[in-house]
């Protein structure tokens, strides 16, 4: 099972985001939102999602696999930061539970 | 019945427009012409990397300054996603189509392909290594289809793409088949060349032990034609032409070089490295072009030369041009740009083509550097060490011949022909933005 996540870990994790994509794109921070759109805003692409959680997993306890957190991601066809965010949250929260839920949409 | 979705053949002239390099000589094609014309060579001692364990210590590297330009043309990302063919050809790709002047705003971007020429630098080149970070990105660095890929991206082309390899001819077969989609009707631009970066150790330990490369560590010791020839150097390069169909380029009143008259492909089916004696699969490609291009042996005025200065390719490809034309081989010119660039394998077929489309645009002919002593067995004129001004040339054979057996001939001609109408003036890219004029182009 996952955790809840508080509205305080929910900010470090965009703050995380926010400098990861800042240095991979060599962009000021401070310019980067949670309305920041990934690729048309950044010049971004879609392995960088991939990176983004990989980077972020061991950092926050997450356990489910990166393939499994790509196809719910993808799913959701997320394209800004907050989405992203919001996204992590609901596969830190779900955990396992995430797991179960992406091999039914599989198997559907 | 009517066919959907595939539009009806419909043969198309095929000109080329616009060019751009990455080479030994210069950061630009304008640069690069510009020194071929003067003779200057782009060899010397090698410093990318410790030669001390070859026997060839010279080599073609890019220009001082190149990894700054290229630092600063490139994110660090891009840095980390590509390996240095897929930034050279990006970079060259860019200079082509504004030499061009092409308006993508006015191009149907599904009728533009991008077909590109290397013999596999992107796995070949060990010491092409990414930034801190990058090595995750190793399939998308290595795969050597990545270089039209990224293009594709730059510009939203989104007919065909694809990497052909022909070894030294990877240039020449990726002009080809670009020049197919276009004469077919299949595409109405395509930006095409080639490129590699084999100036490496493990290159030059192999080539050494094939006995193709000189072990003269001198500036000149590239010799084509030459009786003291002794052998090729390696380079790294890359060019991009556009080449587009002939109605677009008139509609858009655009500047044109030359244009492709036709090729010849053939294989060799003889040996993995080793040319077939006499030059034989040579003459035979030669013949296909021009009976393709269908022009006159007469016509043609210029061949620029594989001339790898190794004894057999010269002596061989000496003996294919005399049996193709005849008497009229001695009245023809036979230049080598590799005396000056070095072998840049899959760029060198693009190289030559432009050499031979911008001969045939301003009446010069660039020189056989460093050659000093006839052979008999060549007794061509191979336009030593000075250029050639030649105003009248009509028609220009391109040679590249490839380990493997990959004969690539492409065929030029002015255009328009001489005493035909000439086309609409241009009002896009003027003769100063590009640095190169129909007029004799003087360094």
């Amino acid at each position: 099972m996952g955790r809840v996540v508080t509205a305080e870990e929910r900010q470090r994790l965009f703050e995380d985001i926010r400098e990861f994509l800042a240095a991979e794109f060599e962009v000021d921070p401070a310019e980067i939102t949670e309305e920041t759109d990934v690729v048309n805003d950044l010049g971004g692409d879609s392995v960088v999602f991939l990176e983004m959680v990989e980077e972020l997993r061991e950092k926050y306890g997450i356990q489910v696999e990166v393939r499994t957190i790509g196809q719910f991601m993808l799913r959701r066809a997320i394209t800004n930061i907050g989405q992203a965010v919001d996204a992590l949250c609901e596969v830190i929260e779900k955990g396992e539970e995430l797991i179960a839920q992406e091999e039914e949409a599989q198997a559907t | 019945m009517m066919t959907v979705g595939w539009p009806r053949l419909r043969e198309q002239g095929v000109v080329l427009t616009g060019m751009g390099m990455v080479t030994p000589l210069g950061l630009s094609a304008q640069e690069t012409w510009r020194k071929m014309l003067r003779g200057d060579s782009g060899l010397g001692p090698i410093t990318k990397f410790d030669a001390s364990r070859c026997l060839t210590r010279i080599g073609g590297q890019l220009p001082k300054g190149f990894e700054a330009w290229e630092k600063e043309a490139f994110s660090r990302r891009m840095l980390k996603q590509t390996v240095r063919t897929a930034r050279i050809m990006k970079l060259a790709a860019g200079q082509a189509l504004e030499d061009s002047g092409l308006d993508l705003q006015c191009v149907d971007p599904v009728r533009c392909a991008v077909i590109m020429g290397t013999s596999g630098s992107s796995v070949r080149s060990p010491q092409d290594k990414p930034p801190p970070g990058g090595e995750k990105f190793k399939i998308l660095r290595e795969m050597i289809n990545a270089i039209p890929g990224w293009i594709t991206l730059d510009y939203g082309f989104q007919g065909p793409s694809y990497t052909v390899s022909a070894a030294c001819a990877s240039g020449s077969y990726a002009m080809a088949l670009a020049y197919d989609l276009i004469r077919w009707g299949l595409a109405d631009v395509v930006i095409t060349g080639g490129v590699d970066t084999l100036l490496t150790e493990n290159s030059i330990l192999r080539g050494n032990f094939l006995q193709v490369l000189t072990r003269e560590n001198t500036p000149e010791a590239m010799r084509p034609f030459d009786l003291k020839r002794s052998g090729f150097v390696l380079s790294d390069g890359g060019c991009a032409v556009v080449l587009e169909s002939l109605e677009h380029a008139e509609q858009r009143g655009a500047r044109i070089y030359a244009r492709l008259l036709g090729y010849g492909t053939v294989s060799e089916a003889y040996n993995i490295f080793a040319p077939l004696p006499h030059g034989e699969a040579m003459a035979r490609a030669m013949d296909e072009a021009l009976n393709h291009a269908g022009i006159a042996r007469e016509t043609v005025g210029l061949i620029v030369a594989n001339g790898t200065a190794t004894v057999v390719n010269d002596f061989y490809e000496t003996q294919a041009i005399k049996k193709v034309f005849g008497e009229h081989a001695y009245k023809l010119l036979v230049t080598a740009p590799k005396s000056m660039l070095g072998h840049t394998i899959g760029a060198s077929g693009a190289i030559a083509a432009c050499a031979g489309a911008l001969a045939l645009f301003t009446g010069d002919v660039p020189p056989t550097i460093n050659y000093r002593n006839p052979d008999p067995d060549c007794d061509l004129d191979y336009v030593p060490n000075a250029a050639r001004r030649v105003p009248g040339l009509q028609a220009a054979l391109v040679n590249a011949f490839g380990f493997g057996g990959h004969n690539c001939c492409l065929v030029f001609a002015r255009e328009p022909a001489l005493g035909q109408r000439p086309p609409a003036p241009s009002t896009k890219p003027t003769e100063e933005k590009s640095g190169i004029s129909d007029a004799s182009v003087k360094a």
